[in-house]
């Protein structure tokens, strides 16, 4: 739930002007429309590929908190629930392309979609090489399709930072691409909610509260057992592989429950695979209630290159 | 109308700008029975900014003119309406890049590669109950009408007949798409918003051509 007090059209720009407020210097607003605004980092982009991100305008930090050193380098947010708009993500790539190419990375939504499509042949057009990357990491949607149907979850912040570190260490744009694809075909989310008062497990709600896959009454460390069972078979990790796990808790689940559903986890996927690192913490958190999402990124050792180290974001590390 | 030039077109989108906001009232009224009510509003809004922007600004080539007002729809109208309105003027300039007028086989053209950039952005197939459905057949239109004859005017008179025709048939159309999808019950029988929208917009440049 949001409060909009003073309607949904400026939401983003109030939003931003905190956050610049919050953090001078980290930041600066490129520019704000009806229902649009965009913010890009202070660190410049210098003879490197562009990394641009782009979302619905509400929750985070994934978008906007992940701009800035070390991650990307811009951030475009439509109205609350309202897909980023395809004019102002072609207005900053524009401003932010030296000639590398330019990234646009954003969760696998209908109007996410349509508008960052539209953006990449807008700067087609004019000479820019752009290339867009669509996560499609939520197992619980599109159940039964290709992999590719799947909306976006958490794994966009994974996906955020392997293209920022990519980008910084000077690879190119269809490098970076080729890399974004492999990891996003080797991750998967997994939504994990709970009815605390009769211990009734639900397996893969959805970005936008649809339901479940799979209801069932049981403990914590059961239902990590189970989520890590899911997510192990959805991805099949190979055996040059190492796995990082990111827990994610939702609205109404706190800051020790993360990290005892973390430790749940750890143990019931490091007794079968080994676990390069473990990331607790809030990356998206857009659903009221109890409960986590859990992302699994099989790692071969090429991908293992851009995640090395930790980076420092906005009340996260990864 | 057998050449057009940016001046000549320029009038012609001015006119399908002013067809679009006349026909808001009626996109309002089925919109609100089988989808959210917002089409007509976001339409009048994004062709009410382009018919400004192209009456302050002058063009000197077709391509100047359809690059302008895509970016505009897109920057102005926004959602899907703007983008796939938008990728219609845009998709298809690579097609007239060098030429300082078009005759009905460079229109043809044009809007063919637009028709197509909307249906590979949108995803939607025929019978799905959108803009598709009167796309699809304006463009048949099209092309046969450019058998017999050279006249811009008449070939989007045919397109427009096309689209119509495609209006109609959308009324016995589920929509499996967008946001009515969620109202695929009460939607039968009302045509698809989208496509009377291309209908008119259709109509308004055939009429000044």
């Amino acid at each position: 739930m949001h409060w909009f007090s003073e309607g949904r059209e400026y939401y983003a720009r109030r939003w931003f002007t905190g956050m610049l407020q919050a953090h001078p210097g980290r930041w600066r607003l490129f520019d704000s429309q009806i229902a649009s605004a965009t913010l890009v980092s202070s660190q410049d982009v210098v003879e490197r590929v562009a990394v641009i991100i782009s979302s619905g305008g509400s929750d985070g930090p994934w978008s906007p908190g992940f701009v800035g050193t070390d991650l990307a380098d811009a951030v475009v947010v439509g109205a609350p629930f309202t897909s980023p708009n395809a004019y102002a993500i072609y207005e900053v790539a524009k401003a932010l392309d030296t000639g590398q190419g330019i990234i646009l990375l954003y969760n696998n939504f209908m109007g996410d979609y349509l508008n960052n499509d539209m953006a990449e042949e807008l700067l087609r057009l004019e000479g820019h090489r752009a290339i867009q990357i669509a996560v499609h990491d939520d197992m619980g949607m599109a159940r039964g399709e290709a992999r590719e149907n799947r909306g976006g979850r958490s794994g966009a912040a994974l996906m955020t930072r392997i293209a920022a570190t990519a980008s910084r260490k000077g690879l190119s744009l269809n490098e970076i691409a080729a890399l974004l694809k492999k990891a996003n075909s080797r991750m998967s989310t997994l939504c994990v909610s709970v009815n605390t008062e009769n211990n009734m497990v639900t397996f893969g709600r959805g970005f936008s509260e649809e339901p479940g896959f799979k209801t069932e009454k049981m403990g914590m460390r059961s239902a990590a057992e189970e989520t890590i069972k899911l997510l192990t078979e959805d991805i099949s990790p190979k055996s040059d592989e190492k796995i990082i796990l990111m827990v994610n808790p939702l609205r109404l689940a706190g800051y020790d429950e993360g990290y005892v559903m973390g430790n749940y986890l750890y143990e019931a996927l490091s007794a079968n695979y080994p676990v390069l690192k473990m990331h607790v913490g809030v990356y998206i958190n857009i659903l009221d209630g109890y409960g986590f999402t859990v992302t699994l990124l099989s790692a071969d050792s090429e991908l293992r290159k851009y995640l090395e180290g930790t980076i420092i974001g906005d009340g996260y590390s990864i | 109308m057998k050449l057009a030039d940016a001046t000549a077109l320029k009038a012609a989108m001015i006119n399908a700008s002013e067809a679009i906001i006349a026909a808001e009232p009626e996109l309002t009224r089925i919109d609100s029975v089988i989808g959210d009510g917002d089409h007509g509003i976001g339409m009048k809004t994004g062709f009410s900014v382009l018919r400004e922007k192209l009456t302050e600004e002058s063009f000197a080539t077709p391509y100047e003119l359809f690059h302008t007002s895509g970016l505009c729809l897109v920057k102005c109208m926004g959602g899907s309406s703007g983008v796939l309105f938008g990728t219609l003027f845009i998709s298809g300039l690579e097609a007239i890049k060098d030429k300082d007028v078009l005759n009905a086989s460079d229109v043809v053209d044009f809007l063919t590669k637009g028709i197509q950039g909307v249906i590979n952005r949108g995803r939607a197939k025929p019978g799905d109950k959108t803009m598709v459905d009167a796309l699809l057949p304006a463009q048949t239109a099209m092309e046969l009408a450019l058998k017999s004859t050279d006249d811009i005017g008449q070939i989007l008179e045919a397109a427009e007949t096309g689209a119509l025709n495609g209006v109609e048939a959308t009324k016995n159309m589920a929509p499996r798409l967008g946001r009515s999808k969620n109202f695929r019950e009460q939607a039968l029988g009302w045509p698809d918003p989208g496509a009377i929208s291309v209908s008119v917009l259709l109509g308004g440049l055939a009429r000044s051509l």
